[in-house]
């Protein structure tokens, strides 16, 4: 076979790869920030533009602007500065990025995307950059490299698999996240990331979701769990002298299947007798800010901790979500902190000391729940879940970036008893990104996120084909959000579900009626009770009757 | 290596230089179908349409193998014709390697007349069609996905009274 690839004459032009050349076709781009978006969040050079243009009306001093950008940096960051410095090119990383997997685009070997930045780096920073240029691979910033490193840097979901496999412990979703800071600094930015920005900074949630209508969504999902139960469940909102203070995805209360896992938390909380409070004002526990620059993250991050302060609360509860996760375990203390006005968390359940969370003060959900059920606390029917035969997506934030493998998986196998791993080589650690993560989960951007979810596909084809799984069960929002479709496209018959989901349909709760449906309204023995409107909506007969 | 694996080997290669040049080894070397996807989904399902193609060409058997190769292109970026040209690819090697060659790959047992153009453009021909509904899909998905994201608000717009 080797000898065969030798002798193959490849069509394609050969090139050089420092010839910058990005091709932005719909369908596989992110559309540029709205200047509205720009302007509200007081960020450079708003304008109307979009990538395809072939003026992008750069600022005129643009390119003093990235190189003044990058020098603070280097100065800053230690990481930076080491990550330009020391990769070896040893080609661990090449085939591990989902969209290089995905598309065969050799720019997205996570090497060759870091080098896009390193070649600017080493001819503007280093003296033998500046003084041999491209002999040893460094090249001018041009207005081309300008738009190879938006293409790029906006095909990286900052998910952090090849980190994993680099023997230098190189972050390539830093260099991402570098590459996206210095773009800001020229208006270079995509709407999908600065619109929930912006809506954040104004309302508090990534979709701009106001006060009243946050109250209207929760006591709708507290009433809907009601009726599933039996039992008065309610939400408590903005409670001052709560012990806790639960933060969670927009998401959760506004579309679905994350509004499932939503009444899930609602049900435990109401069966444990939780003394706690969601907040209006720190109602999202997404940061979009991430995918911009460290001071967004930190701007929108900030309201975590004075809302916990603001309503006296002792620690913080955190939801299903997936880069609130990285914030909140990686950022959050040294950005906002330090959190000395809370305590260190104890379950008021189990006693359980949360030593893991002593200087955030913030506990990840699944922790939580694994350790009641550790306990014995919960009291549980797994036979609730057995229409679904289920598998585990490990979301990259809080599997990579936090380290939460077995709580997810110690509730699922509690809580349903059919369960699949995919294969070793695609979950844990080395986990495959949904494609959609960092900001890059729009519609416009669909193609592109097909390609780069398709080796997560895969795995969970071999599973539907092997054992015959239809429900893929994940902890992030933007999972919950796009895998959906990612499996409607790639693995047709696989639905996709929060753990608190599943952990609702199983608790057995004190009082409660007997359940005949699971959160999703459908029958406990498999039969599908809602009906389908002329939208194509799924209604219960309630709801289609009153239509 | 026998005459059809051959034939397959070359197939794949000549699918895979399709694809930028350092994709190229990716796609034919590594074989673990986790680490190399879409190279395991070119040969797995290659080697079943030449299969058919030698053989009964079952319409289902056609369908399930063009569908993974068909559906990565869609998404890739691929021109409709560019997405069918690995058929045709294929009517070029077995032209460079004559009638007894093929008739050697199915062990001696097959009639080289069976190997003729029609089979193949009509391969091309299913393909083309199932460019066209991966296309369809696309937008259907795209709409589903939107509908989701509101679904509470919908759900709430549903139950309040009028």
């Amino acid at each position: 076979m080797p000898e065969k690839l030798l002798s193959i004459e490849p069509n394609n032009p050969e090139g050089d790869w420092r010839e910058a050349k990005a091709e932005f076709r719909k369908g596989t781009i992110c559309y540029s920030a709205a200047p509205k978006n720009v302007t509200y969040l007081g960020l450079p050079n708003p304008r109307p533009w979009q990538p395809f243009d072939a003026d992008w009306k750069l600022p005129p001093d643009w390119k003093q602007t990235i190189l003044d950008g990058m020098k603070e940096r280097l100065q800053k960051y230690r990481s930076f500065r080491l990550f330009m410095e020391i990769c070896v090119r040893c080609g661990a990383c090449a085939d591990k990025c989902h969209f290089y997997i995905g598309s065969g685009d050799p720019k997205n070997m996570p090497v060759l995307r870091a080098e896009l930045m390193r070649s600017v780096y080493r001819r503007y920073f280093t003296l033998t950059g500046r003084l041999f240029g491209s002999l040893v691979g460094a090249r001018e910033l041009t207005e081309d490299v300008i738009k190879e490193w938006f293409y790029y840097f906006c095909q990286c979901t900052e998910c952090r698999r090849c980190s994993v496999f680099c023997p230098y412990g190189i972050d390539t979703a830093e260099i991402t996240m570098m590459g996206r800071e210095l773009l800001d600094l020229i208006g270079c930015n995509i709407n999908w990331v600065l619109e929930p920005a912006a809506n954040c900074f104004r309302t508090g949630n990534h979709l701009g979701v106001q006060p009243h209508a946050f109250q209207d969504s929760l006591q709708f999902a507290a009433g809907e769990a009601s009726e599933i139960t039996g039992l008065p469940i309610e939400v408590p909102i903005n409670r001052k002298g709560a012990e806790i203070l639960f933060v969670m995805p927009s998401a959760d209360y506004f579309g679905t299947p994350h509004y499932y896992t939503l009444l899930g938390y609602l049900m435990l909380f109401h069966e444990i007798g939780l003394d706690y409070t969601v907040s209006a004002f720190a109602s999202e526990g997404g940061n979009f800010g991430l995918f911009s620059s460290h001071e967004l993250t930190k701007r929108l991050n900030a309201k975590i901790y004075e809302e916990a302060k603001r309503l006296g609360v002792k620690w913080i509860l955190g939801g299903e979500c997936g880069h609130m996760w990285r914030v909140f375990h990686q950022y959050m203390d040294t950005m906002n902190g330090p959190a000395d006005f809370l305590e260190p968390p104890v379950s008021p359940i189990t006693g359980t000391r949360f030593e893991n969370a002593r200087a955030t003060r913030a506990v990840h959900i699944c922790e939580f729940t694994a350790d009641l059920i550790h306990h014995g606390k919960l009291r549980l029917d797994p036979s609730r879940n057995d229409r679904w035969n289920v598998t585990y997506h490990d979301s990259c934030n809080p599997s990579r970036a936090m380290g939460l493998l077995e709580e997810p998986r110690h509730i699922l196998k509690n809580v349903c008893r059919n369960f699949h791993e995919m294969p070793e080589n695609t979950i844990r650690e080395q986990t495959f990104c949904c494609g959609s993560g960092a900001g890059l989960g729009t519609d416009e951007n669909l193609e592109m996120r097909l390609r780069g979810g398709f080796p997560r596909a895969n795995a969970v084809k071999y599973v539907r084909e092997k054992h015959g799984v239809n429900l893929l069960a994940c902890i992030c929002a933007i999972d919950k959000a796009t895998l959906p479709t990612l499996m409607e496209y790639w693995v047709p018959g696989v639905e996709v579900a929060g753990v608190h989901e599943l952990l609702g349909n199983a608790l057995i709760m004190t009082g409660e009626k007997e359940r005949t449906t699971d959160l999703r309204g459908e029958d406990l023995r498999g039969e599908d009770l809602r009906v389908e409107n002329l939208r194509g909506e799924r209604l219960t007969k309630e709801e289609a009757t009153r239509e | 290596m026998d005459a059809s694996e051959a034939i397959l080997e070359r197939w794949v290669a000549r699918t895979a230089e399709s694809y930028p040049r350092y994709a190229t080894a990716l796609l034919s070397e590594e074989r673990d179908p986790f680490r190399n996807p879409m190279g395991d989904a070119l040969r797995r399902n290659l080697s079943q349409l030449l299969h058919e193609l030698f053989g009964e060409m079952d319409a289902t058997a056609i369908d399930s193998a063009l569908d993974p190769i068909i559906r990565l292109q869609v998404v890739q970026g691929f021109a409709p014709d560019d997405a069918v040209r690995f058929v045709s690819l294929l009517k070029d090697l077995l032209r460079e390697d004559g009638p007894e060659q093929n008739s050697e790959a199915l062990g001696g047992s097959l009639d080289s007349r069976r190997i003729d153009n029609a089979r193949i453009d009509r391969l091309a021909d299913i393909a083309a069609d199932k460019y066209a509904q991966c296309r369809e899909q696309l937008t259907r998905i795209r709409a589903n996905e939107v509908r989701r994201a509101n679904q509470v608000q919908q759900r709430i717009r549903a139950r309040r009274p009028a």
